[in-house]
């Protein structure tokens, strides 16, 4: 259940970078319409909720929201280093 | 706003340089407390992990044993205590305090090898090296060292006041935090140094807003003693109110056996419920009428730090008394103090504590090189920097590099330092202090580059190194591997890891060329890194 926490919010938070105008250009060599950035908003949020029920269904509540929250720290760093040193040619 | 966002940005840049490098020392001496048992471990290697302490019969055996021991060599002793090994712990420690003349104060003193002894999971005493172990960075993290505990505590109360500060005015100052979310772009001076300052804050910001706060909450009956001064009109009333209410026994000089420990354990068991453990025992006046067993709680079962201490009857065994259940107030501090302290935590959590942890001691670390990554671009004259720039830029290194190299030389002298030495422990600490000392004195005495280098080059390649010596001098990581001993062997690869990272980070230094340098002479490209401080 940690693991599956922590996969729902690497790709929740991946979700939500994509959202963002700079990641999406990144990635897809464009800017996202207006639609897609609500699309991928709303899924991102809702992995995240989905991991944080995942974490306190692993953990119990208390321990599952501490653990959580860290989580997201140590899902949101592979995404930050893959941004930076990951170049996919387009800009 | 503008002036508003200004204000707090010069608000963010002195409150978190002024107190930047005990924040360091806060921070990382904090990180390194997540793993306490396991750098106790470390410290301790004659426990192995047949030491543990796991199940009801062999925590019992193992306090029979200590009682034994306890018995032999201080019978006469006005109190014993037994801490118990955690669930990532090894070994039992029993220590005891000798009576004192009517009148007569000693001073505290911390565990050492003339006031206490180690019994393994059987009951047997084992010689151990006098070390603090992980307790030491425990207490560094609060009480800091050489001074009274008292002014520590208020000193590092007043530091952590600053964090906080500096966390919400650092919110509110980089605006672009959110807007550069998952950003960080290497290579660019200063803006690499923002971008690093701003994730590492960033990501883990929920984990430093709660440690600084919970951090203040653990200390608050010292910082702000109203509530208390309010409703009890000294601390004796107040003690009386969240302790057992059973009257304190005074020595009657008549001897009386102790009462077998096994009846009380399962009493305990019983009022506590299953699965949990006994952290510590702690017996007044023993082998005397007026005996007192007192029980406290392993503090695995929740995320509360409250002891729910159990006092019995010395000689009867019977139970006299639990700690009363406080209020919503009390479990709420109870729940701020041990979300702060993470004794609850499974290995997974602990983890990612430890990186939380990590990245706190990285923000301020990159906190404090931008100060001077900002100003160098705007000084008159980059080869002659005024003497605040010059005393900053020495201080960051004899810090940030040189705090950890102090800390791999106390795990060194954990070492090599003579097993049977007398005063053991307070050498171990005194190396850490003085070769921070000597990495201080060498920032200032060297180029500031070649500084940061040489410095986390030593300390990358003496963390390296520590397995390695365990390898060839005693047992080391195969036999932990062979010997399913977990927790000896990950703290293995994460020496390595860490030595590995520092290196790196030297390497890289030594590497970086500041931009618009390769053409140059190379006197003039010599002055220039000179002050090239990152």
């Amino acid at each position: 259940m940690s693991l599956l926490s922590w996969l729902l919010t690497l790709v929740g938070l991946f979700c939500l970078a994509l959202a963002m105008a700079d990641h999406h250009r990144w990635l897809m060599g464009h800017d996202p319409s207006t639609r897609t950035q609500r699309l991928l908003r709303g899924i991102g949020i809702l992995l995240l909720t989905l991991s944080w029920l995942a974490a306190t269904g692993a953990w119990g509540p208390a321990l599952g929201s501490i653990a959580w929250c860290g989580l997201l720290t140590v899902a949101a760093a592979p995404l930050v280093l893959a941004r930076t040193y990951i170049r996919t040619g387009r800009r | 706003m503008k002036g508003f966002r200004q204000t707090q940005a010069v608000l963010h840049t002195w409150t978190g340089l002024l107190v930047g490098w005990v924040l360091f020392m806060i921070f990382l001496a904090g990180t390194i407390s997540f793993w306490r048992e396991e750098v106790s471990r470390w410290m301790r290697p004659e426990l192995s992990v047949t030491s543990a302490v796991r199940g009801p019969q062999m925590e019992q055996r193992a306090i029979e044993g200590a009682l034994a021991a306890l018995g032999a060599r201080a019978p006469n002793a006005a109190s014993w205590a037994i801490n118990m090994p955690g669930p990532r712990g090894a070994g039992t420690q029993a220590v005891w305090t000798e009576r004192t003349k009517p009148g007569e104060r000693r001073p505290f003193r911390w565990p050492d090898a003339t006031n206490s002894l180690w019994v393994d999971g059987n009951g047997q005493v084992v010689p151990v090296r006098e070390t603090r172990g992980g307790d030491f960075f425990y207490r560094l993290h609060f009480d800091l060292h050489y001074m009274p505990a008292l002014w520590a505590r208020w000193f590092v109360g007043f530091c952590s006041m600053f964090m906080l500060v500096a966390i919400v005015t650092g919110v509110i100052t980089h605006k672009k935090i959110f807007r550069d979310f998952f950003t960080f772009r290497p290579g660019k001076g200063q803006r690499s140094w923002l971008d690093g300052h701003n994730v590492t804050a960033v990501l883990a910001l929920p984990f430093h807003l709660m440690i600084t706060y919970t951090g203040l909450v653990t200390l608050m009956t010292l910082y702000m003693p109203w509530g208390f001064l309010a409703n009890f009109d000294n601390t004796a009333a107040m003690f009386a109110a969240t302790q057992p209410d059973v009257p304190p026994a005074t020595y009657a000089g008549a001897p009386a056996p102790l009462a077998p420990i096994g009846p009380m354990l399962a009493e305990a068991r019983r009022q506590w419920g299953d699965g949990t453990q006994v952290n510590i025992i702690r017996i007044s006046n023993p082998g005397d009428r007026s005996a007192r067993v007192q029980m406290g709680r392993g503090l695995h079962h929740t995320i509360r730090d409250d002891g729910d201490a159990l006092i019995f009857d010395g000689v009867t065994g019977a139970l006299l008394g639990a700690a009363p259940s406080g209020g919503a107030g009390v479990a709420t501090r109870d729940a701020m103090v041990g979300i702060h302290a993470g004794r609850f935590a499974p290995i997974t959590v602990r983890w990612l504590y430890f990186l939380s942890g990590l990245a706190g001691t990285v923000m301020v670390a990159t906190g404090l090189v931008m100060w001077t990554a900002k100003r160098r671009e705007k000084l008159p004259d980059p080869t002659r920097p005024h003497f605040g720039f010059r005393l900053v830029e020495r201080l960051n290194v004899g810090t940030v590099a040189g705090l950890p190299l102090g800390m791999v030389a106390l795990l060194w002298a954990n070492r090599v330092l003579p097993v049977d030495m007398a005063v053991r422990w307070p050498a171990e600490v005194n190396s850490l202090f003085i070769v921070w000392g000597l990495a201080l004195l060498h920032a200032f005495a060297r180029p500031t580059r070649r500084a940061w280098v040489e410095q986390f080059a030593l300390t990358g390649i003496l963390l390296i190194a520590l397995p390695f010596y365990d390898q060839v001098t005693d047992r080391g990581l195969w036999q932990h591997i062979a010997d399913s001993d977990a927790t000896r062997a990950w703290t293995d690869v994460t020496l390595l890891t860490l030595g590995l990272s520092l290196a790196a980070i030297a390497h890289r230094i030594h590497q970086h060329r500041p931009a618009g340098m390769t053409r140059r002479t190379r006197a003039s490209r010599e002055a220039a890194v000179a002050v090239a401080g990152e």
